[in-house]
């Protein structure tokens, strides 16, 4: 068999390395000639390296375990999907993995500029392939997935049966992609400081790249939190695990920069920072894939031992030198054009955003690496766990509620007090109304209250947005109401899109609030034929159930729930005994029912010979409005994608009345 | 012509450019204020098996985190009363752990494990919280399972 897949990385490293220093030379002397070779080879490269990666999922789907790789993660009853999901898995596999999809983001991005941006693309080539040249490095030199075990054994190790699960076919690739995406728009930050055109153009060319790789990595993060709470069986979503932090930073700093590129284009200012913004949040996936992948921050002893991990840190180390030496080169040219002139505008308001997002970065950053800073420095590990993170984080993101709401309603540059305190009026009695509506429900603790009314008062204010504008466009046109939303939204996409999904976001905190204050755990022992009575919920256990199938054997723990005499579906937690895995314990099979918002979610810890099950039962309310949040989410940036509408002419009889810009 | 009004608008621009520079730099602070003083509230020491010996049950009212591979044959589960009792061990150092509330699927003799709890003066480790490595993602080296 021949070994196509080292040979194809060996070649796709030797592309990219040409690659980077053709484009490179061709742009410094003026060489279109190098420009173009550079830039055919970052083709080459990404050809080659999907080659290797159709080498390495050929070798998992006809299980050939000559290689260490294919041994380590499938088996023979292993079935075709999470063979071929494997891929993405393993250490070297999911490096591998990280260098397809960027060769393929690279591709497009390329070809979508073929004839744009000319004086930039050469040295964003250069950068994006330098990126594939130290993961191809990685992966032909230090942590090969072709690595061979002669002789082949029979049969592999198998996928283990915790990971054999639907979620992990998409929750990985979609987070390992998310932090990947982040360089292209380095790339081009490093084209527009080599080359010095740091006006609009940059920012022009990477707001979609941007927006992709945001929508990406937060979908990949959600996936995570759903596959947390629906397999792992702790009764949560979120566990501020270093794995979770390193991979939610980029993603806070993304959020950052998409706003704050906002008062780039329209003010001219916060140059010097959204390049800041950008760099850091590629050095943060980076970071992220490392952290992901390695284990570094999880266990005690492992960095020295990490093979892969004195490459990454010197990597970031020069990413780091690299773009902050190009960044102080041309910090003159980065001067802004404008200031902020006062406290009450929206540049302002997108500012202080700034400001607690990289507040939020600091402290989640801080959180996860205090035990490697201390271990340095006073030879002791000290960690610090979820209550830390949601005290630092809690006021926070309070705070970025809060100003969701404050922003829409300032005007740029500055901020008439009047008119700006009569645009505050209704969203502040509509959130008012609502806390008196929570004040009745019978939530009276100052936190969640808090929280939620913030949550209304961010409704209040997009609401009042969306009818101010169809109202100003009805005042000049005949059209119905709906038919004005939609034309609305059209003709100001990226302003509603934004406004969709802030939406989402507050969907998903109410959720949050919902589930963090309000949650309920019991631990019961029941037997046959016992009931027990939850928060308000009846569940009688029949007795064990057991099922054979030619996978597994499964345990259940047949639950029949009803409420104030209404019944509900029956649950059934369970244990799961996978065929080829008996020495494994079995896994988990949650139990979640969603009654009116609140999740009623079971686990069976255990079942006795005696028929006994011990249950632990979670009432998580609201969760179920985090994962609706997605959908909204992705919605919104779906708004915000689309391509801007034409000018459109219209020939005017008379001239129309002003119209206020705020109204619009 | 630079006229003495232009310059003096100039000046308070710069002023208030200062301001809010200023403004934003006590922002930060007292982001970094906030999480110095809850590190400081909520700091836990991680700990090795032989540092936690070491320790014994000095300052046994700080929680501190341990960290150590799950002895075969050391497992026992009281169902009923949702309790685990195993040893785990690391760089020759063992320490029995007294555990109760919901088990990771993994958990199992041979796995690497982190706890959080307190070393009792019955010489167990009372733990509350039970977390494990999930094997297929790391393939760093683990502590060693100590030979005793």
């Amino acid at each position: 068999m021949t070994p196509l897949g080292p040979i194809a990385l060996l070649a796709a490293l030797v592309a990219a390395l040409y690659g980077a220093f053709a484009s490179i030379a061709g742009a410094r002397r003026g060489v279109s000639a190098f420009i173009v070779s550079g830039r055919r080879s970052a083709f080459a490269a990404c050809f080659f390296i999907l080659l290797g990666a159709a080498s390495l999922l050929y070798a998992l789907y006809t299980r050939d375990f000559s290689y260490a790789y294919v041994a380590q993660h499938t088996s023979l009853t292993t079935p075709w999907f999470y063979r071929l999901s494997s891929f993405y898995s393993g250490q070297q596999g999911s490096l591998l993995y990280w260098s397809t999809a960027l060769s393929i983001f690279a591709a497009v991005a390329l070809t979508q500029n073929r004839r744009r941006h000319s004086e930039l693309m050469p040295y964003v080539t250069a950068a994006i392939m330098g990126v594939e040249t130290f993961f191809l490095f990685i992966l032909v030199f230090v942590a090969s997935p072709f690595a061979r075990v002669l002789p082949a054994p029979a049969d592999g190790q198998g996928l283990n049966p915790l990971l054999q699960d639907p979620g992990m076919l998409i929750h990985p690739p979609m987070l390992l992609a998310g932090l990947m995406s982040w360089t292209i728009p380095f790339a081009f930050v490093v084209g527009a400081l080599a080359t010095g055109r740091l006006g609009e153009e940059w920012i022009q060319a990477t707001r979609r790249y941007a927006l992709v790789a945001w929508c990406i990595l937060g979908t990949g993060n959600l996936l995570g939190a759903w596959w947390s709470y629906h397999v792992l069986g702790w009764g949560g979503y979120w566990g501020w695990d270093p794995v979770e932090n390193a991979a939610i930073m980029p993603w806070f700093v993304g959020t950052a920069y998409l706003h704050s590129v906002m008062v780039q284009e329209r003010r001219g200012m916060l140059k010097v920072w959204n390049v800041g913004l950008l760099i850091l949040a590629f050095c943060l996936s980076i970071f992220g894939t490392f952290v992901v992948r390695s284990g570094i921050l999880t266990s005690v002893h492992s960095f020295a031992q990490s093979s892969i991990g004195p490459f990454f840190f010197v990597f970031l180390l020069l990413v780091l030198a690299l773009s902050v030496g190009l960044l102080y080169w041309r910090m003159p040219t980065l001067q802004s054009e404008n200031g902020i002139e006062s406290a009450m505008s929206r540049e302002a308001a997108f500012l202080l955003n700034n400001l607690l997002f990289i507040g939020l970065v600091f402290a989640i950053f801080w959180g996860t690496v205090l035990p490697l800073l201390t271990d340095a420095v006073r030879g002791v590990q000290i960690t610090v766990g979820a209550p830390f993170f949601n005290q630092v984080n809690g006021p926070i993101a309070l705070a970025l509620l809060l100003l969701m709401g404050i922003g829409p309603l300032l005007p740029w540059r500055r901020g008439d007090r009047q008119r700006v305190g009569q645009s505050f009026i209704a969203p502040v009695a509509g959130s008012a109304v609502c806390a008196c509506l929570l004040w009745l429900l019978g939530i009276r603790e100052i936190l969640p209250l808090g929280g939620l009314t913030a949550c209304a008062f961010v409704v209040s204010s997009i609401v009042v947005e969306f009818l101010n504008g169809v109202r100003a466009r009805r005042r000049h046109s005949s059209e119905g109401v709906v038919l004005a939303l939609g034309r609305l939204i059209r003709r100001n996409n990226r302003r509603y899109g934004g406004y969709v999904v802030h939406l989402a976001i507050v969907l998903i905190g109410v959720g949050i609030i919902g589930s963090s204050f309000y949650k309920t755990e019991d631990m019961v022992v029941l037997s046959p034929g016992q009931s027990a009575k939850v928060q308000g919920f009846n569940l009688s256990f029949g007795s064990l159930q057991r099922t054979a199938t030619p996978d597994a054997l499964t345990v259940a723990a047949p639950l029949s729930v009803t409420r104030d005499g209404t019944t509900y579906p029956t649950l059934y937690p369970s244990k799961v005994t996978h065929r080829n895995f008996e020495d494994q314990p079995p896994t988990t099979g949650v139990a979640i029912d969603t009654i009116q918002l609140n999740d009623l979610y079971v686990v069976l810890t255990d079942y006795g010979t005696d028929g006994r099950a011990s249950l632990l039962i979670w009432i998580n309310p609201l969760v179920s409005l985090i994962w609706a949040g997605g959908p909204l989410l992705l919605l919104g940036f779906l708004v915000c994608l689309w391509p801007e509408p034409r000018p459109r002419q219209r020939t005017v009889a008379a001239p129309l009345e002003p119209v206020m810009s705020h109204e619009l | 012509m630079d006229t003495g009004v232009g310059r003096e608008f100039r000046r308070r621009g710069v002023r208030r450019q200062r301001r809010f520079l200023v403004a934003g730099c006590v922002l930060l602070v007292g982001v970094a204020y906030l999480a110095f003083t809850v590190t400081k509230a909520s700091a836990v020491y991680y700990l090795t098996v032989p540092e936690l010996e070491a320790r014994g049950t000095s300052g046994a009212q700080r929680s501190v985190r341990v960290s150590g591979v799950v002895d075969a044959g050391s497992v026992e589960r009281d169902p009923s009363q949702f309790v685990t009792r195993f040893t785990a061990s690391d760089t020759g150092g063992t320490v029995p752990v007294i555990y109760k509330g919901p088990v990771p699927d993994i958990f199992q003799p041979g796995i690497q494990v982190v706890v959080e709890g307190r070393l009792g003066t019955d010489g167990i480790f009372h733990a509350d919280t039970l977390l494990t490595k999930c094997p297929a993602h790391f393939q760093a080296a683990t502590p060693v399972a100590g030979a005793r």
